[in-house]
């Protein structure tokens, strides 16, 4: 037994982008390439990073929605990067997905209450009582009454169908949630609610997330440990506290000290960054920030820097650092 | 100089939907002054972009249609404007930029055609100079080789170049006011630095008014001289910028700060929630519309709907401080 709920060692997911003759993939986009972590049991691991950097391919992959092209998964000791549809379907009963719109993952002409049984009955609880029951206790669970179990999707606002979402996640006692932007389509009157819920049911229910956000001060409110990535590698990945107070990789730098304070006329200093991220397709040889890192030397564009260990659980991929 | 370039007085507007009649604003009073940016802050459906699209005149109607109210622009009320008077005025006097930069483009016009459109629209200059103006437009936003680029489509471009382009169309005539709805909050935050950087760089420049709206209270202690809350089609709370976040004091503002982790806040911890959902604007009738969410709601916020009092420097819609 490893005291890890989850490994990922060199994950790669590309997709194929332009076919050449006779249809054959001729260049792929590097969506993501090579990444490795682990989360422990009943840890958050917090997977920041902009549009397009691999956060969601990354948690979509680990589930086995998209086929990884490289690399391995570990779920609790157990290869399952290999295992097929009937061998994943025992892996869902511990791993469920929440996804970020709720108004898309929700099927507008069944009950909700019906959305949270059918997950039941597909693993096998055959006893229609029973299922009601368990449908009760998880609308409880997640702060809906039981007579919200016969409305339809759009009789809720978008923080109660979450809820939904979230209780159809737990319907089956999972161990694992991978969270992709949870809140982010969320107002933020109603943020608070939902977070406050996944921190709650952590506890309650001993729970791990991966929780994948663009949100920072989310990402950091929530997240044991946080990774960093850029262009479809992790750069940096530390203890949140660690990586908010000191961040050592200049992408991670840069990224937190432009995140809005709430304190009017206090002037920090902002590293704003120059251009854009570069295309996945083509990413740049060596170190992939150097193109818009103003410390970036000879050797950064030319010798990719491996991730390594700089402090307690504290993990760079720089030359510099 | 205390110059007031925007003034609206008590503006509602009413949706006229086929069973009922959505008052989207109810009622909102504020001003700007020249090179003064207010920062309009709610949430979804309270009324914001509305209120904003009723300045340009750009509301669909029907279903809309503003029902009272007074919108002074230098001198003269825009509601008494003709069509055609509010053509010349959008773009020119007063731009907009909208959250959607990948759909305010049109995808079959290059970016310079599109620029120059709107310098050709309002100013007396040929074509080639207007594509000068255009090419100096895009160099002021940024874009790197402005020149190749305007022969390029909107598809051509990344989001963040997009809102450059945008903004570089909203700016290209020197507008007095330029208002702002979500103009980041589809951008990353990069990205979103770079862009709130340069409207601060091009207010600075230009002495322009700005209206910026947004959900994200992080830009607007960023960006705004002054707040507006709006909540349910009304405004809460106006005050200074400082006033707002060192000293906020209607229960709706104190709570949307609270609900929000900062950086500089222990973490872990248990959030500050706001109870209970976003109304929709038309599902309160009576008292204060924050009641069914306020931790300090008392018997008379049940019956009567208070007024906008001044506390302080600020004004507050709260009986807690009659």
């Amino acid at each position: 037994m490893t005291a890890n709920i989850l490994e990922v060692k060199g994950l790669k997911k590309y997709f194929p982008f332009k076919k050449g003759l006779l249809g054959k993939a001729m260049e792929y986009v590097r969506a993501v390439d090579g990444v490795d972590f682990h989360i422990g049991y009943g840890e958050t691991l917090g997977l920041v990073g902009e549009s397009g950097c691999g956060k969601s391919t990354t948690g979509r992959t680990i589930m086995r929605l998209l086929e990884p092209t490289e690399g391995e998964i570990f779920f609790e000791g157990q290869n399952i990067t290999r295992f097929n549809k009937k061998q994943l379907r025992q892996v869902y009963k511990h791993m469920q997905l929440i996804f970020q719109d709720p108004f898309a993952s929700l099927n507008p002409r069944k009950a909700v209450g019906d959305a949270v049984d059918e997950v039941l009955l597909v693993h096998g609880m055959k006893d229609g009582v029973k299922r009601r029951e368990r449908v009760e206790e998880l609308f409880d669970m997640v702060g809906l009454r039981k007579e919200d179990m016969d409305k339809y999707p759009h009789e809720f606002s978008g923080g109660q169908r979450q809820r939904v979402v979230i209780a159809r996640a737990l319907a089956v006692n999972p161990k694992l949630l991978i969270c992709d932007e949870p809140v982010s389509a969320l107002d933020v009157s109603i943020q608070a609610q939902i977070i406050n819920l996944l921190m709650e049911l952590k506890e309650r229910l001993k729970l791990s997330y991966l929780f994948i956000s663009h949100d920072l001060r989310v990402v950091r409110h929530i997240s044991d440990r946080v990774a960093v990535m850029y262009l479809g590698k992790i750069v940096e990945m530390a203890p949140a506290e660690d990586l908010f107070r000191e961040p050592l990789h200049p992408y991670s730098k840069a990224l937190l000290s432009v995140i809005p304070v709430l304190k009017p006329g206090q002037k920090r200093k902002k590293l704003v960054l120059e251009g854009e991220v570069p295309n996945p397709v083509n990413p740049p040889t060596g170190c992939r920030f150097s193109t818009r890192c103003k410390y970036a030397t000879k050797q950064c564009s030319e010798i990719e820097p491996p991730i390594k260990l700089v402090g307690n659980r504290h993990f760079v991929a720089c030359h510099l650092c | 100089m205390n110059e007031q370039i925007l003034r609206i007085n008590d503006l509602a507007v009413h949706f006229y939907m086929d069973t009922r009649i959505v008052p989207a604003v109810d009622g909102v009073s504020f001003s700007v002054s020249r090179g003064e940016t207010l920062g309009l802050v709610g949430e979804s459906g309270c009324g914001k972009s509305v209120t904003a699209l009723s300045i340009m005149r750009l509301l669909p109607s029907p279903p809309a249609r503003i029902v009272r109210g007074e919108i002074w622009f230098k001198g003269e009320n825009l509601l008494d404007k003709t069509n055609e008077e509010m053509r010349k005025i959008r773009g020119n006097d007063i731009s907009m930029i909208f959250q959607e930069p990948m759909t305010s483009l049109n995808p079959v016009f290059t970016v310079g055609y599109q620029i120059s459109e709107v310098i050709m629209q309002h100013q007396n200059v040929s074509k080639k100079e207007a594509l000068e103006r255009a090419i100096e437009m895009l160099r002021m936003v940024k874009i790197p080789l402005p020149e190749k680029r305007i022969k390029q489509y909107p598809h051509q471009l990344s989001g963040g170049m997009r809102q450059r382009v945008m903004i570089a169309m909203a700016l290209a005539c020197n507008p007095e006011l330029l208002i702002a709805d979500e103009p980041t909050t589809a951008l990353d935050v990069t990205i979103e630095a770079q862009i709130l950087e340069l409207i601060n760089e091009l207010k600075e420049r230009f002495g322009s008014s700005v209206i910026m709206i947004t959900h994200d209270l992080g830009v607007v202690a960023e960006i705004a001289d002054k707040v507006a809350v709006m909540y349910s089609g009304r405004i809460l709370e106006q005050a200074d910028v400082h006033s707002i976040f060192n000293n906020p004091k209607h229960p709706y503002t104190q709570g949307l700060l609270e609900t929000i982790p900062d950086i500089d806040l222990p973490r872990g911890q248990r959030l500050k929630e706001i109870k209970g959902v976003v109304p929709l604007p038309d599902e309160i009738k009576v008292g204060c519309r924050f009641k069914s969410r306020c931790e300090y709601v008392r018997a008379e916020c049940m019956v009567d709907e208070p007024p906008l009092m001044q506390v302080g420097s600020s004004l507050v819609r709260c009986w807690n401080y009659a």
